[in-house]
């Protein structure tokens, strides 16, 4: 409903294939379902710029322009 | 592939169940000891206090805090029912296995320690009568309630551990006491070696909550977070290598109970050689945490269902959108791959009634049975009887009336069929 | 005898054609018209105690008064059902019908029914506020109109509950429920197998989807230097006392905190309500659901112009369709008023 109104949003989650059907436009594979931006395995900082990593991703994506829906591919 | 089991299943018919003396058989009259049980039970330090109850289908009584429960099942001969619970470890499906047909054996308690977060004991209620019995399928069953108290001092999940143990024990314990009756049976044989080239070749991916604590199944014994799909033998299910430790949602549990009495399982040995060959079993574990291992999970269960030579499967889970996401993914695959599927769905359509059902779905997935919806509120009627306490988890007076979403009525819409609902269109 | 009222337009009151279709609303004793047909059917179990009649144009004219005197009727006479047509492929008289029948019920708790032809426009406008039972397109199909209606009639004024709409014969109202079957599960799930398997009918209990409208994707931002970045959540992440009584599943409501309370996390410290995942790790480090470290060093170094003053949540289990459009619509149009550029939403 987000990019419905005009502003781009990128969806982290687990689950991209939900995030699709719901129709979520820009769509990232992040982390896991109980934690999409967090990695309890990792130290602390490790973590953190895990993290950091993963929200510069999410702001590539709404600097990206799209035609239609796409999960970003994971690189 | 080759299906080398041979499972005769001897069953003692059970029509009424009372306590007395002795744990024996007479007729189709189950008698129970209630003190040789509870002895059985609190031989395990973990368990604080056991009262036995009896709740047979009409009676006045609602159930509440079930956990889980079982079918009274022994070995004639060599082994045990339930490896890696009793017993040795090794593999069951084979020989001769004795059964109290109608029986279950069903803890009911509240845990020691107060839980947060998703993974928690739920509240569970059955009803044995009235309106609201036909919201749990065990209400069509004689139920042997252990209504159990924890030792205070110990912490959740080992207190967990003990009540299944208690179930899995009493359950062995009274079907070997009823065996030594030497009751009359009639036997079900349970062998799919015999496969008729005419007709086709049927599998069940059987797909099992591996969630987490209060939310796990065990495989022999361990719980199946690791588990990629695997062949098992339907004989193996019917004699105990699946038992339950789901409390997370009630109405989605599939309980041992159910397990042992897959209807699914049952309808397809029924029609094995007349309609069909029952080609065997997938087990597959749901909730996978990520888009990544679902994928995986899905694509690696139609795999190993290319290699049974499948023509066509059946399809269950257990939980909620998680689960279903698993699910779809695998009935996709399996089409993809020329496999035609039936897929047994709870919905999820609102508390009005007026959402779309599914959780998640594949444009393959044309042909769902459905069993219900998780989302209706039930008003529950005023007991005379409340086995398990006298107040829900909620603080309500147990005896009603009440109204309970369909969350916390017990098995209300398990997916392997056990229950009598449909959701229709009104 | 149960006691019925009925409400026809000018034409099948007798009272004339389309050149009459501003007749006024008038109350009559008895059965009129039709209602004479189904006083027939219903013999001694009901009688028609009243007929409500309006033109289809003075109707529509001034819907409100002529409800208002229609409800005003039925409050005196007290019917045990509300018959209303049938109106056939009718446009003005089906909704006329339908306010009139929705009225009754939603007013005086008085059940009602009406007749449609399935593809009548009243159809969709009305389908949820009252009983439709499905005739044809013509007044020619009067005689069988009645002969359904009646029964059903019957059942609605004895109070007697609805059954699912394909064994009524009704027109759906659309929602679903469960019912006991006699036919178990595994046995229909392996009937619907093999007939698919051989390639004859069979019919799915629940329908897929249709597709979801895709979303034209919002335009980029130009300049993520300049830009300031709001987060959104369906992970259920709340000040740990829930002052906004966020639902743990199914939700209805969203809020937004402070990001700084956020930043803080204590006294309230941010906790997951939601019901749907295990929330421990979250609930150890919310940056784990809502990745505020990440943003605030990646604004540090300029990659970004600023953050929003709020992060937004709501929980996404359970949540219909209905609820999970209107409160992303909501949160959108906030997010416009306050002047953000780009949103990071991350779920479960």
């Amino acid at each position: 409903m987000i990019e419905k109104a005009g502003l781009p949003a990128a969806h982290l989650t687990a689950m991209t294939a939900m995030a699709k059907l719901a129709g979520a436009n820009r769509i990232l594979s992040s982390g896991l379902i109980p934690h999409p931006v967090g990695d309890p395995t990792r130290s602390h900082d490790e973590e953190v710029a895990w993290r950091k990593g993963q929200v510069q991703k999410a702001l590539n994506a709404v600097a990206t322009p799209l035609d239609e829906a796409m999960i970003f591919p994971d690189w | 592939m080759r299906q080398p089991f041979r499972l005769d299943v001897h069953t003692c018919a059970i029509e009424d169940v009372r306590l007395g003396e002795a744990t024996t058989v007479t007729g189709s009259t189950l008698t129970i000891d209630a003190v040789e049980i509870a002895g059985a039970v609190l031989e395990d330090g973990r368990i604080g206090g056991v009262e036995i109850e009896i709740a047979q289908p009409g009676d006045d009584t609602r159930i509440i805090g079930c956990l889980d429960c079982a079918e009274p099942r022994t070995k004639m001969g060599d082994g045990a029912v339930f490896p890696g619970f009793l017993g040795g470890m090794e593999t069951v499906g084979n020989g001769e296995t004795f059964r109290l047909g109608n029986v279950s054996v069903l803890a009911s308690s509240r845990y020691p320690q107060p839980f947060s977060g998703l993974l928690q004991a739920r509240e569970a209620v059955v009803d044995m009568s009235g309106p609201t019995a036909i919201y749990s399928p065990m209400s069509q069953v004689r139920n042997i309630v252990l209504a159990l108290t924890p030792n205070p001092d110990i912490e959740n999940d080992d207190y967990d551990d003990a009540a299944r143990r208690a179930v899995l024990k009493v359950a062995e314990l009274i079907a070997r006491r009823a065996l030594e009756a030497e009751p009359a049976t009639t036997t079900t044989t349970f062998d799919f070696s015999e496969q008729d080239p005419d007709l086709p070749r049927v599998v069940y991916f059987y797909q099992l909550q591996g969630q987490g604590r209060m939310a796990d199944t065990f495989l022999y014994g361990r719980d199946i977070h690791n588990l990629v799909p695997t062949i098992i033998d339907p004989n193996e299910v019917i004699d105990g290598a699946i038992v339950s430790g789901v409390y997370v949602y009630a109405c989605y549990k599939n309980p041992t109970y159910l397990h042992q009495n897959n209807p699914i399982i049952w309808e397809l040995q029924r029609r094995h050689g007349k309609d069909l060959n029952f080609a065997g079993v997938i087990i597959n574990r749901g909730h996978n945490y990520t888009q990544e291992d679902k994928e995986r999970s899905s694509h690696w269960a139609a795999k190993l269902a290319e290699f049974m030579s499948a023509d066509a499967a059946v399809l269950t889970a257990e939980g909620g959108g998680n689960s279903a996401i698993d699910m779809m993914l695998a009935c996709q695959y399996m089409e993809k791959a020329g496999i035609t599927t039936t897929v047994v769905s709870s919905e999820a359509a609102g508390t009005d009634g007026f959402d779309y059902p599914l959780f998640y779905s594949v444009p393959e997935a044309d042909a769902i049975v459905s069993i219900g919806s998780e989302d209706e509120i039930i008003p529950m009627p005023a007991v005379s009887k409340v086995i398990g306490g006298t107040t829900l988890l909620t603080g309500e007076p147990a005896e009603g009336p009440f109204d309970l979403k369909m969350y916390f009525h017990y098995c209300g819409t398990n997916q392997l069929g056990a229950n009598v609902l449909q959701g229709r269109v009104f | 005898m149960l006691r019925v009222a009925h409400y026809i337009n000018q034409f099948f009151a007798g009272i004339g054609g389309e050149d009459k279709a501003d007749a006024p609303f008038e109350v009559r004793e008895g059965a009129v018209g039709p209602g004479r047909a189904f006083a027939m059917e219903f013999g001694d179990d009901a009688e028609i105690v009243q007929t409500l009649v309006c033109g289809d144009n003075a109707f529509h004219a001034d819907p409100e008064a002529n409800l208002e005197a229609a409800v005003a009727a039925l409050a005196e006479s007290k019917p045990d059902l509300l018959i209303a047509g049938p109106a056939f492929n009718a446009g003005r008289y089906g909704l006329a019908c339908g306010a009139i029948a929705a009225a009754a019920t939603e007013k005086l708790g008085i059940p009602a029914l009406i007749g449609l032809y399935p593809e009548a426009p009243a159809v969709d406008v009305y389908r949820v506020r009252t009983v439709m039972m499905p005739t044809g397109d013509s007044a020619g199909s009067m005689k069988d109109a009645v002969a359904s209606m009646a029964p059903m009639g019957l059942r609605l004024a004895r109070g007697e509950p609805l059954s699912p709409a394909e064994e009524d014969g009704r027109i759906p109202i659309g929602y679903r429920k469960a019912v006991a079957t006699e036919v178990p599960v595994a046995h229909r799930a392996v009937e619907m197998l093999l007939a698919k398997l051989k390639g004859e009918p069979f019919e799915s209990e629940i329908s897929l989807p249709e597709g979801a409208e895709p979303v034209p994707p919002a335009p980029a931002v130009d300049d993520l230097g300049e830009a300031t970045i709001a987060l959104v959540t369906e992970g259920g992440l709340v000040p740990e006392d829930n002052p906004d009584r966020i639902e743990s599943s199914s939700a209805t409501k969203w809020a937004r905190y402070p990001i700084d309370m956020l930043r803080a996390n204590t006294d309230p410290a941010f906790k997951s309500i939601h019901a749907g995942y295990d929330s421990q790790w979250v609930d150890a480090d919310p940056n784990r659901m809502v990745p505020l470290d990440a943003l605030e060093a990646l604004r540090a170094e300029g990659v970004i112009g600023g953050i929003h003053d709020y992060f937004y949540a709501t929980t996404g289990t359970g949540t219909t369709v209905t609820h999970g459009e209107r409160i992303g619509g909501e949160i959108a149009k906030q997010l416009i008023a306050d002047g953000v550029q780009a949103v990071i939403v991350t779920s479960t």
